[in-house]
C-alpha cells in the first residue's frame, strides 16, 4: 500500500514538473521568473496535499469497508472513544505539513514584493478601461494598446491604472494577477525569459465584457525589443500610400481621428492608439487581424465586445469601408 | 417592445416572456391545485403559524424554490459556455452576468442559508428538549424577512434587470451604468432585509439553546448539531452586522449618491474589507450547521457515539473563532502588501488544523461501528472524500504567492463548489433524508434516494473537478465565452454534461418527496435509523404541543441512553410547571415583512412616497405588537397541557 501511495504521488507531481502532457495547462508551462517561482510553489503544495488526500482515503476506504453491517459480523461491544495517541498524531501533524508549506511561502512572498520595490530595467504604465488596455513606456516616450512588448530576461515593473472599476492584470504563463483599482497604483514586477507570445486576461469581473478584455504579451530579444520601439517611433512618414489607401487615411481622418491616434508619440486620446496596427495579432485584443474582420468590427462593435465605448462607424458604403481598412492595415 | 416602469424600463425580449410566462403558469398552477383540494384554510394556517417545525419547514420549501431558480441559472451558465464562442439565447454579455450574479447570491443567502436554519428550526428544539423557539414571533418574522429578501431578487431579472455584479458585488463596478435597470438596488434591499432575518434567527436559536435545555442537557450533553447550531448563531451575530453596515453604505451611494466607495473621493477596498468581513464568517455560517449533521448521522448510522466529542466541540468553537479573522484572503491581489497577506495566509492554514481533526474523528466515528448505508449516510460518506479536495485546495489558495495565479479564476470556482456543494448541499440532503420523517411523518423512498445519491455525487465531480484545470489553463471566472485557441472546450463540456446530471438528480429528488408522499410508508416512523438523540424520542411528525412533563437527560445522545438501560423512551421530570407559554397563530409577521417590502420597492425604484409609507406601516404594526403581549399566548399548566395533547390529535410524546 505504501509503495503504491508513492509511484500515485510521483504520478501526480511528474507533469507538473513541467513535462509534456501539461504543456497546455498555462499556469504550470511558466514562461517567467515569477510564474516559475510560483509553480515551484503550487507543485510542492499539490504534492503534500495529495499525500493528506491519499491517507484519508486509504483510512476511509478501510473503514468503511471493514465496519459495514453484514451477516456475521459483530461489532466490538466496547467502543473506542478517545485515542491519545491518533489525536496526537493528527493534530500534530498538519502543523508540521503546514510548517514545510509555510516557509517557502513567506519567502516567495517577501522576496517577490521585495523585487517590486527595487529598481528595474523598463517600466511600463498599464491603464485598464472598460474593456481594453494602455500601454506606455514613459522612457522611451512611446504609447500602444492591446499588445504589451517585452524585452526578454529583463525586469519590467507595470504601474497600474484603472479609470473605471477595477480589472485584474493575468498573464498566467510570466506570473500571478494583480488587480487594477481605481484611486490605487498598484505595482507588478515580470522578468520574462523565453520569447514568444502569451495570452493576458482582466481576471476581475469588470461589466459586460470582461470575457472579451484580452490582450497579448509578445516578448523579444532586446534587438528585436529596440527597433519595435524605434520603428513605432520614426511612424508612417515614409510611407507612400497608395490611391485607395489614401482614401481610407482621410476618412480616418474624419470619422476615428478624435479618438485613435496613429503615431506612438501621441498620448491619451480616448481610445487605443493604433501606431503598429499591421503588426497587431489581434484587432480590439480579440479578433484576428485581417480586413474583413476589422471591416466587421468598426461595423458593429457591440456585436464582439458588448458595452465597448467605442461607437459603431457610421455612414459609409462598402467600399469606403475596405478602404479603411486597408489603410488601418498600412500603419507600421 | 419596452414599456416604462417607474425609473426604469422593463424590455420584453424573449427571455423575460419567457420567465413571465413561467410564472403565470406556475402560479395558475399553484392556485388550481390549492382551490381543487380545498387547502387554503392550510395555507391561511401555514401563513400564521408560529410552531418551530412548520416554520422550519417553510424555509426549507421556499429554500428549495430558489434552488430551482438558481439551478436554473446553472444550467443557463453552463449552456452558455459549453463551446467556445457560443451564442445560447440571449445569455451573453450583461444577461450572463444577471445570470451568474443571481445564481451566487440566491445559493449562497437564499438557499444555503435556509435550508441550514430551516433544519436547525426543527430540530434543534427537539434535540434540546424545548416545546418551542424563546421567540416564536421573531421566529415567525425571520421566515417572513427571508422570503421577501428572495422574492425581491428573484423578481429583479422582470423588472427591468437583476444585479450582474456578481454575488460579491464589487464596487465601483456595481455602482456603475453598467448595471441594467435597477439591479444593485435589488440586491442590496434583498440581502439586507433577509440579513435582518437571519441576525433575529440567530439571537432566538442563542437564547433557546442557553435557556431553555431540558433538565438533565447540560452543555457537554448538547448533540453536535446543537452545539453547531451554537457557534454559527456566534457566527452570524459577529458577521451579518458588518454586511448590513456595508450595504447600508451601498444604498446610500446607489440611491442617494454619496461617494463612500467610488475611486476618486472614497474607497472601493473599503466594501472588499466590509463584505469579505462577512462574506468569510458566512462560509463558516454555512459550514458548521453541516459539520453538525454529518456528526449526527455518521454516528446514528455507525451505531456508536461520536469520536472524540469534546475535541468536536473544541474544533467547531475553533474554525468559528480562526473563520473571523482570515477575511483577507479573499484579497491577495488587491496589493495590501505581504505583510498583511502573510499574516492572514498562516491564519488560514491554520483553519485546516481543526478541520483536519474533525475529519478524523469522523472517520474513528466509523471504526469499530456497525456501518449502515442508509441515503442520509451515503450523502455523509461522499463528503468526506468529496470535502476534502476542497480543504486541501483550500490549504494551496493559502500560499500566496502561488494564490496570484489561482485567485479570480476557474480554479476558486472549482474550490468554492467543492466546499459548499460537498459540505452544504450533501449536508443538507442528508439532513432531510434523515430528518424528513421528523418533518412530515413520512419515509423517503430509499432505492430513490441512492439514485439521487449517485448521480449527484458523480454529476458534482465531472462539473467541478475539470475547472480544477481550467483555472490552471488560463480560465478567468465569471466570464460569458472563451474562445477555440484557448483549449478549454474539453473541459467545460465535460463540465456542461456533469452539471446536467446534477439537475437529473435534483429532479429525482422532488419524484422522490411526491412518489414517498402518495406511499406514505409509515412504519416506524418515529424513530426509523435507531437514532439516538432526544428527536427520535418524540412521535413524527413531531408534535408542536408536547411534553406537558420535560424529559431527563441522564447522559450524551439521550435516547440511546435510555434505550441502552432497557427503557422504551425518555423519562420524565416530575415537576409540575404553571407557566408553558405557546405563541398563538399570528398574521403580524407576514404584514410587518411586507410593510419592509414596501420600503424595499420604493428605495429600489426612487419612489419616496412608497418607502415613507412603509416606513409608517411597520412603526404601526410593531406598535400593535408591543399592544399584543399576553393576549398573544396561551398559558398551559402541566396537566393543562396534557389533557389538551390527549384531547388531540392523539399525539403522544
Amino acid at each position: 500500500m505504501r509503495r503504491f501511495s508513492l509511484y500515485f504521488l510521483l504520478l501526480l507531481t511528474l507533469p507538473l514538473a513541467g513535462c509534456s502532457p501539461f504543456s497546455s495547462v498555462a499556469v504550470l508551462n511558466p514562461k517567467g521568473e515569477q510564474a516559475k517561482e510560483q509553480v515551484d510553489l503550487i507543485t510542492l503544495s499539490i504534492s503534500l496535499m495529495a499525500l493528506v488526500f491519499l491517507v484519508v482515503l486509504i483510512l476511509f476506504i478501510r473503514f468503511v469497508y471493514k465496519y459495514r453491517q453484514r451477516p456475521g459480523y459483530t461489532p466490538d461491544p466496547i467502543h473506542q472513544n478517545r485515542n491519545k495517541k491518533f489525536e496526537l498524531i493528527w493534530t500534530i501533524s498538519p502543523f508540521i505539513i503546514l510548517f514545510i508549506l509555510a516557509v517557502p511561502m513567506i519567502q516567495t512572498t517577501f522576496g517577490e514584493e521585495q523585487e517590486s520595490k527595487s529598481p528595474s530595467d523598463l517600466t511600463v504604465k498599464v491603464t485598464a478601461s472598460h474593456y481594453w488596455w494602455r500601454f506606455e513606456y514613459p522612457g522611451q516616450g512611446i504609447e500602444t494598446a492591446e499588445e504589451l512588448h517585452l524585452p526578454k530576461g529583463k525586469k519590467v515593473t507595470l504601474v497600474l491604472h484603472s479609470t473605471d472599476v477595477i480589472h485584474s492584470f493575468w498573464v498566467p504563463q510570466l506570473g500571478g494577477k494583480l488587480d487594477v483599482i481605481p484611486g490605487r497604483t498598484n505595482k507588478l514586477s515580470l522578468t520574462p525569459l523565453e520569447n514568444g507570445t502569451y495570452q493576458g486576461k482582466c481576471a476581475e469581473l469588470c461589466g459586460k465584457s470582461h470575457a472579451n478584455m484580452r490582450f497579448k504579451v509578445k516578448v523579444e530579444n532586446e534587438d528585436d525589443f529596440n527597433s519595435w520601439i524605434a520603428g513605432l517611433k520614426s511612424g508612417n512618414q515614409t510611407q507612400s500610400l497608395s490611391k485607395s489607401e489614401a482614401e481610407g487615411k482621410s476618412l480616418f481622418n474624419e470619422n476615428c481621428l478624435t479618438c485613435h491616434a496613429v503615431e506612438a508619440q501621441v498620448e491619451n486620446k480616448k481610445g487605443p492608439n493604433l501606431a503598429g496596427f499591421a503588426e497587431r495579432e489581434r484587432v480590439a485584443g480579440i479578433l484576428p487581424n485581417t480586413k474583413e474582420h476589422l471591416e466587421d468590427w468598426m461595423k458593429d462593435p457591440q456585436k464582439f465586445k458588448p458595452g465597448s465605448e467605442m461607437p459603431k462607424v457610421k455612414g459609409l458604403d462598402k467600399k469606403e469601408y475596405e478602404k479603411l481598412a486597408e489603410y488601418l492595415q498600412t500603419l507600421h | 417592445m419596452s414599456i416604462p416602469f417607474f425609473n426604469t424600463e422593463i424590455k420584453f425580449a424573449s427571455d423575460i416572456i419567457a420567465a413571465d410566462l413561467s410564472i403565470i403558469i406556475i402560479m395558475a398552477a399553484l392556485i388550481f391545485y390549492i382551490s381543487k383540494t380545498h387547502q387554503w384554510k392550510s395555507v391561511w394556517n401555514l401563513a400564521k403559524s408560529t410552531d418551530h417545525r412548520k416554520i422550519g419547514i417553510l424555509y426549507i420549501s421556499i429554500g428549495f424554490i430558489f434552488f430551482l431558480r438558481a439551478g436554473l441559472d446553472a444550467l443557463i451558465m453552463r449552456s452558455q459556455l459549453a463551446f467556445p464562442n457560443n451564442h445560447f439565447w440571449v445569455f451573453q454579455g450583461d444577461k450572463y452576468n444577471q445570470v451568474m450574479t443571481t445564481h451566487g447570491t440566491l445559493m449562497i443567502l437564499f438557499v444555503a442559508m435556509p435550508f441550514l436554519i430551516g433544519l436547525m428550526n426543527v430540530i434543534v428544539p427537539l434535540q434540546i428538549g424545548a416545546r418551542d423557539l424563546a421567540f416564536p414571533f421573531m421566529n415567525a418574522l425571520s421566515l417572513w424577512l427571508f422570503v421577501i429578501g428572495g422574492v425581491l431578487i428573484n423578481l429583479s431579472f422582470i423588472l427591468g434587470g437583476g444585479p450582474s455584479a456578481g454575488w460579491t458585488s464589487y464596487v465601483p463596478l456595481a455602482l456603475s451604468e453598467t448595471i441594467q435597470g435597477n439591479g444593485t438596488g435589488f440586491y442590496d434591499l434583498a440581502v439586507q432585509v433577509s440579513g435582518l432575518g437571519t441576525i433575529m434567527a440567530a439571537v432566538n436559536f442563542l437564547v433557546t439553546i442557553i435557556k431553555m435545555r431540558a433538565p438533565g442537557m447540560g452543555f457537554m450533553r448538547l448533540p453536535l448539531f446543537t452545539w453547531s447550531a451554537i457557534v454559527t448563531s456566534i457566527l452570524i451575530l459577529a458577521a451579518f452586522p458588518v454586511l448590513a453596515v456595508a450595504l447600508l453604505l451601498l444604498m446610500f451611494d446607489n440611491t442617494f449618491g454619496t461617494q463612500f466607495y467610488s475611486g476618486g473621493v472614497g474607497n472601493p477596498v473599503l466594501w472588499q474589507h466590509l463584505f469579505w468581513g462577512f462574506g468569510h464568517p458566512e462560509v463558516y455560517i454555512l459550514i458548521l450547521p453541516a459539520f453538525g449533521i454529518y456528526s449526527e448521522v455518521i454516528s446514528t448510522f455507525s451505531r456508536k457515539s461520536v469520536f472524540a466529542y469534546t475535541s468536536m466541540i473544541l474544533s467547531l468553537v475553533l474554525i468559528g473563532f480562526l473563520g473571523l479573522m482570515v477575511w483577507v484572503h479573499h484579497m491577495f491581489t488587491v496589493g495590501l502588501g505581504a505583510i498583511a497577506n502573510v499574516f492572514f495566509a498562516i491564519t488560514t492554514m491554520l483553519i485546516a488544523v481543526p478541520t483536519g481533526i474533525k475529519i478524523f474523528n469522523w472517520l474513528f466515528t466509523i471504526r469499530g461501528g456497525e456501518v449502515r448505508f442508509n441515503t442520509p449516510m451515503l450523502f455523509a460518506l461522499g463528503f468526506i472524500p468529496s470535502f476534502v479536495i476542497g480543504g486541501v485546495t483550500g490549504v494551496m489558495q493559502a500560499v500566496v504567492a502561488a494564490d496570484y495565479q489561482y485567485h479570480d479564476s476557474y480554479f476558486i470556482v472549482a474550490h468554492l463548489h467543492y466546499v459548499l456543494i460537498a459540505g452544504t448541499i450533501f449536508g443538507s440532503f442528508s439532513g432531510f433524508y434523515y430528518w424528513w420523517p421528523k418533518m412530515f411523518g413520512y419515509i423517503l423512498n430509499e432505492k430513490l434516494g441512492k439514485w439521487q445519491f449517485w448521480t449527484f455525487l458523480i454529476g458534482f465531480h465531472m462539473t467541478f473537478f475539470m475547472m480544477h484545470l481550467l483555472g490552471l489553463k488560463g480560465m478567468p471566472r465569471r466570464v460569458y465565452t472563451y474562445y477555440p485557441e484557448d483549449g478549454l472546450f474539453e473541459l467545460n463540456f465535460i463540465s456542461t454534461i456533469g452539471a446536467f446530471l446534477m439537475g437529473i438528480s435534483v429532479m429525482l429528488f422532488i419524484w422522490n418527496v411526491i412518489y414517498s408522499w402518495r406511499r406514505k410508508e409509515k412504519e416506524n416512523v418515529s424513530d426509523p435509523w435507531d437514532g439516538r438523540a432526544l428527536e427520535w424520542a418524540v412521535s413524527s411528525p413531531s408534535p408542536h404541543l408536547r411534553w406537558p412533563r420535560l424529559p431527563v437527560v441522564r447522559g450524551i445522545d439521550a435516547f440511546w441512553h435510555e434505550k441502552k438501560f432497557g427503557n422504551e423512551k425518555m423519562q420524565f421530570s416530575e415537576k409540575e410547571e404553571t407557566h408553558i407559554a405557546y405563541e398563538k397563530p399570528t398574521i403580524l409577521p407576514i404584514l410587518l415583512s411586507g410593510g419592509l417590502f414596501t420600503i424595499s420597492f420604493g428605495l429600489i425604484f426612487g419612489l419616496t412616497i412608497v418607502w415613507i409609507i412603509g416606513i409608517a406601516g411597520v412603526l404601526l404594526l410593531l406598535g400593535l405588537r408591543s399592544l399584543r403581549y399576553e393576549s398573544g399566548l396561551t398559558i398551559y399548566t402541566s396537566s393543562q397541557l396534557e389533557k389538551e395533547i390527549r384531547k388531540g390529535d392523539g399525539y403522544e410524546t
